[in-house]
């Protein structure tokens, strides 16, 4: 019966408060144990006035801001399989001489399922993303004499389908664990905008501190496949590229509950950063796991 | 009762021949629009900035009453899927807003939310030192395209 409760609880957030995906989130080989569980609750933040357009250009552009809530929960349904929600609750957009756009994002479900276990586990992990915030969401420009709006939504208004692979390895004696993952996103299109496919890959660090505190970094990718489009705005992320780094950190605050933190700065490199607000994005969040 | 029926059915009556009287057809004005040809006296290409679809031409002219007119053409398009654009007239091809000064250079004619052909009314003619047409999206602070006026 707790376990029915449970589910539906999960699938009721899942399903009625909708979310977007957080490119931060961590991909590893390992699924989640039978009936264990792990969620998240964080908050994010970043604001920027450095906009590199579809070309790779920099421009100085009034400076975009955005908060987020978001939930992120796990659950090992089988001992192969786990379901993951990824679901902001809440998110605001806005340029400094504007109100803001506020709105629950696009819902992420995923199904992880391990492929391999032991030494190298290997995960694949199938992850439909569905349009459910409001794909137009129009911001109000408070200094203009005219009425002037701007188009910020919280969600993309497309549906879209993560396809990834994830290994790990964790080095036994030594506190200390390295992931790796790949992945391609199916776009399909808003209202005549067709997208273009997506990948993004990346390398994940970890190591222990006397068994309370985890730190890790990463490093990603995220490219645009295909020709790259001509146009396109940067709150749907058509042609967007870049390269990504973070720290983190997670600190047992008890045996179930933890405080995490990140920052994530992007960079140049293998992807040029283009259709992109470059700056560092922080996030404070608090977990609760069930093993 | 009867009278009521006789009521309703002459306001029956009384709709269905207004309705065809070709007689009664009404003329709308619409002094947002030019009266008559309009005639340019100055026009231009916009160029696309910042990555946009920005296209088309920005003419400046009179109508047969000697009003004045800014109009983009049937062909003109620029990024409006994000929202509003402003259209300004400006001394040089870059925006220069000075507001301590009372921004002389620069004059704002109005915002364009679709492609296509769009007339603005402007009050007074437009001084010759304004040399172009800007495209301005003030929520980012970064201009879509700029056309000059020869």
């Amino acid at each position: 019966m707790k376990k029915a409760s449970f589910l539906i609880l999960l699938f009721l957030v899942v399903f009625f408060l909708e979310g977007i995906f957080n490119n931060a989130q961590a991909q590893s080989g390992w699924v989640r144990d039978k009936k264990s569980a792990y969620l998240q609750l964080s908050y994010s933040y970043f604001a920027s006035d450095n906009f590199y357009n579809l070309s790779g250009n920099k421009l100085t552009t009034n400076t975009f801001s955005q908060h987020s809530i978001h939930f992120y929960g796990e659950y090992g349904l089988l001992d192969r399989l786990t379901i993951i929600a990824s679901v902001p609750l809440f998110r605001a957009n806005q340029f400094k001489n504007t109100d803001s756009a506020i709105g629950v994002g696009d819902l992420m479900l995923q199904l992880k399922y391990a492929l391999l276990k032991g030494k190298f586990p290997l995960a694949i992990i199938i992850a439909p993303e569905f349009p459910t915030a409001k794909a137009d969401n129009f911001a109000t420009n408070k200094e203009s004499i005219f009425v002037d709006r701007i188009n910020l939504p919280t969600g993309d208004g497309e549906f879209n389908l993560w396809t990834m692979l994830a290994v790990s390895h964790s080095f036994g004696d030594v506190p200390l664990y390295i992931s790796a993952h790949a992945g391609y996103n199916f776009r399909t299109k808003y209202q005549e905008e067709e997208f273009n496919d997506q990948v993004r890959y990346g390398l994940e660090l970890g190591y222990t501190i006397a068994q309370k505190l985890t730190l890790n970094t990463h490093l990603n990718g995220f490219a645009t496949v295909g020709n790259q489009p001509l146009t396109g705005d940067f709150i749907r992320s058509n042609g967007t590229s870049y390269n990504s780094y973070s720290i983190g950190a997670f600190y047992k605050l008890t045996e179930k509950l933890r405080l995490t933190g990140q920052v994530q700065g992007y960079f140049d490199g293998l992807n040029e950063r283009k259709n992109l607000y470059s700056a560092p994005v922080f996030t404070l969040g608090l977990a609760w796991e069930k093993k | 009762m009867k009278k009521l029926m006789f009521l309703s059915i002459s306001i029956l009556f009384l709709f269905a021949f207004t309705a065809c009287n070709d007689d009664d057809t009404e003329v709308i004005v619409d002094s947002s629009l030019p009266q008559g040809t309009f005639t340019s006296a100055k026009s231009g290409t916009f160029a696309a900035q910042n990555d946009t679809p920005t296209a088309g031409m920005a003419q400046l002219g009179t109508d047969s009453e000697g009003v004045n007119f800014l109009r983009f053409t049937p062909t003109f398009t620029t990024a409006l899927a994000t929202g509003t654009v402003t259209v300004y007239f400006s001394k040089s091809a870059t925006l220069m807003f000075n507001p301590g000064n009372g921004n002389p250079n620069i004059r704002i004619v109005g915002t364009v939310t679709q492609n296509g052909e769009r007339f603005f009314k402007l009050n007074t003619a437009v001084p010759a030192d304004f040399t172009h047409v800007i495209l301005w999206c003030a929520s980012a602070g970064i201009p879509f395209g700029n056309a000059p006026l020869n």
